[in-house]
């Protein structure tokens, strides 16, 4: 049975099988091995992993992107990063990062940052001369900022399937976002220096640009500061911040920016549904998979594996970093969080390591997954939104992953780096 | 049966619209309810939590019907047209063949879930529990469509 189910799941995955219903078939093929269990135990796992309120955050936060993209304010903020970015070589690219590390403030879904900045930028970069396969590896490789710089929806997921703080998570992810964002400017810089005339500055820095874009911008960040304050003031549980964002979005783009028409709510709704329900599937049928993978012992038998070749806090962070990375590049993050964390988190607090430093470094690496090929899925907007191969693009992907992993290193083996902003605000 | 199809999706779309929106409204009005009127409603978080399910489970097949689930797609690109889409029927096929199973499933466990009341609503289990059948049965009618799709192109010569 075992056996069935963790041979399975990589073969399904191989064929082709959609990561969703991999999950739930390799279950079925090894409850129907195994024999005991009834099989009533699919529906009720499904029912019991979305019958969930935090996790409602993510439904929420993916309407909230979609209302920042259609309601101007993501025009809006990009023009206030180009305010800010447009003097320095590679403007365009350090715009593209500088904008999706804002919106990344409202919206907690990579792929929605991706989208709504790379629907912008990726035509602008290609129409000015950048290298097509660099513009969409950096926006492919910025879109991961979306769930590291709070709010993030496998946060979401991880605090609520380890019964852990959200808020904190959250706020633990902005340090690490703003070094990642940095390392990806860096990139950019150094990509442009033997780029050529196309990478020259776009504009130059002028205060009456910065604060006028500004100024412009501001209903759309106040979105990002009602969500934020809401969850380090206390005051809002993360999905009841997410849906205060929603409503005040709409009230924005209907009423202060009016480019949002009610006759266009409708849709939005089905399409955050859909975007939501492709993720919300997931969940279902991980929680299944991992209800199984724990009514196996599976998690004792990892647990000691780890904790007897682990020599210290350090050698195993080592290995649980370097199992992530190597599990985000074949599956989607959420599923990882919901069927590896519950076995993870005691092997961790056994070593003595903080959790909410832990929680953030986890987040942090699956975040990385949304970019690494071959299945990424911040990857897979940007190469649509580019029209290119994930396989053309990936060796331009190699500086971004490079940096990502440095960032990853030192938010490894310096805690403070995770844990010192969210317990200034929520002890 | 086209007609048919694209009345019974777009009943689909209205019926998350109108959950969805009522999720909104729900989970505003218990943020609203506990600091303006010092008074969180006890029923709201259960509503949205069982409105989420059915909105994922609906919403679920219309993204089967636009692909949108994704998976590794490298296998399918490194064989040759004839393998792929004999790939296709594979897969479609095996999410078929567990939709099935989660339909026949979730009608079995309607007779569960009715003798059970939700703890705050006080509403019949099965309303909530309903969200599984109905769902399975629309994902597996859009899933054997695809199916139907793939194995048209693998039956086609080109």
């Amino acid at each position: 049975m075992t056996a069935v189910l963790l041979f399975g799941l990589p073969v399904l995955f191989a064929l082709g099988v959609p990561i969703a219903f991999g999950l739930g078939l390799a279950t079925t093929f090894a409850l129907l091995f195994g024999g005991s269990v009834p099989l009533i135990v699919v529906p009720q796992r499904v029912f019991t992993s979305l019958d969930s309120f935090p996790i409602m955050a993510v439904l929420l936060f993916m309407l909230a992107g979609s209302i920042m993209d259609e309601g101007g304010m993501a025009r809006r903020i990009i023009s206030f990063a180009g305010a800010l970015l447009g003097q320095f070589r590679a403007s365009l690219a350090m715009i593209a990062v500088g904008a999706t590390m804002l919106i990344s403030g409202v919206s907690g879904s990579g792929t929605a940052d991706t989208a709504a900045v790379g629907s912008v930028m990726i035509p602008a970069m290609m129409k000015r001369g950048y290298e097509p396969r660099f513009v969409t590896a950096i926006q492919a490789a910025a879109g991961a900022l979306g769930p590291i710089i709070p709010p993030s929806i496998i946060m979401v997921v991880l605090g609520s399937v380890t019964n852990t703080s959200i808020g904190q998570l959250f706020i633990g992810g902005i340090i690490p976002g703003i070094i990642i964002g940095g390392f990806l400017m860096i990139v950019c810089y150094v990509h442009a220096r033997r780029g050529g005339a196309a990478y020259e500055a776009t504009e130059t820095f002028s205060w009456s640009r910065v604060w006028t874009t500004f100024w412009q911008a501001i209903p759309g960040l106040g979105m990002a500061i009602l969500i934020l304050g809401g969850i380090l003031t206390g005051v809002f549980t993360a999905t009841e911040s997410a849906v205060m964002g929603v409503v005040y979005g709409f009230v924005i783009g209907l009423w202060v920016y009016r480019e949002l028409r009610l006759s266009q709510i409708p849709r939005m709704l089905v399409e955050a549904a859909c975007r939501s329900a492709i993720i919300l599937i997931i969940i279902g049928t991980a929680g299944l998979f991992g209800w199984l993978v724990a009514n196996l012992q599976i998690p004792t038998v990892v647990a000691r594996f780890l904790q007897d070749h682990s020599a210290n806090w350090i050698v195993f962070m080592i290995l649980v970093n370097a199992l992530l990375l190597l599990l985000g590049m074949f599956m989607e993050s959420i599923a990882v969080i919901i069927i590896l964390m519950p076995i993870l988190y005691p092997v961790a607090q056994s070593f003595g390591i903080d959790l909410l430093h832990f929680g953030v470094v986890v987040s942090v690496n699956l975040s990385i997954g949304l970019v690494t090929p071959p299945y990424g899925a911040t990857l897979f907007v940007a190469c649509s939104i580019a029209k290119m191969s994930i396989r053309e693009v990936t060796p331009a992907l190699l500086p971004s992953i490079f940096v990502m992993i440095i960032a990853q290193a030192l938010i490894t083996f310096i805690p403070p780096l995770t844990t010192w902003l969210p317990r200034l605000f929520i002890p | 049966m086209s007609h048919a199809l694209g009345l019974l999706r777009r009943a689909i779309q209205l019926v998350i619209i109108a959950m969805f929106a009522v999720l909104i409204a729900t989970v505003f009005y218990q943020v609203i309810g506990r600091y303006l009127f010092n008074a969180p409603p006890s029923w709201s978080e259960e509503l949205a939590r069982f409105l989420q399910v059915w909105i994922a489970l609906l919403a679920s097949a219309l993204c089967i019907q636009q692909s949108m689930h994704l998976g590794v797609d490298y296998l399918l690109y490194a064989v040759p047209p004839r393998g792929r889409a004999a790939l296709e029927v594979l897969v479609h096929l095996m999410v078929s063949g567990f939709l099935l199973l989660l339909l026949v499933q979730g009608i079995k466990i309607l007779d569960v879930a009715s003798v059970q009341t939700s703890p705050a609503m006080e509403i019949n289990m099965w309303y909530a529990y309903l969200a599984l059948p109905v769902g399975a049965a629309l994902m597996l009618l859009e899933s054997v469509l695809k199916l139907g799709e793939s194995l048209r192109a693998l039956r086609s010569p080109a």
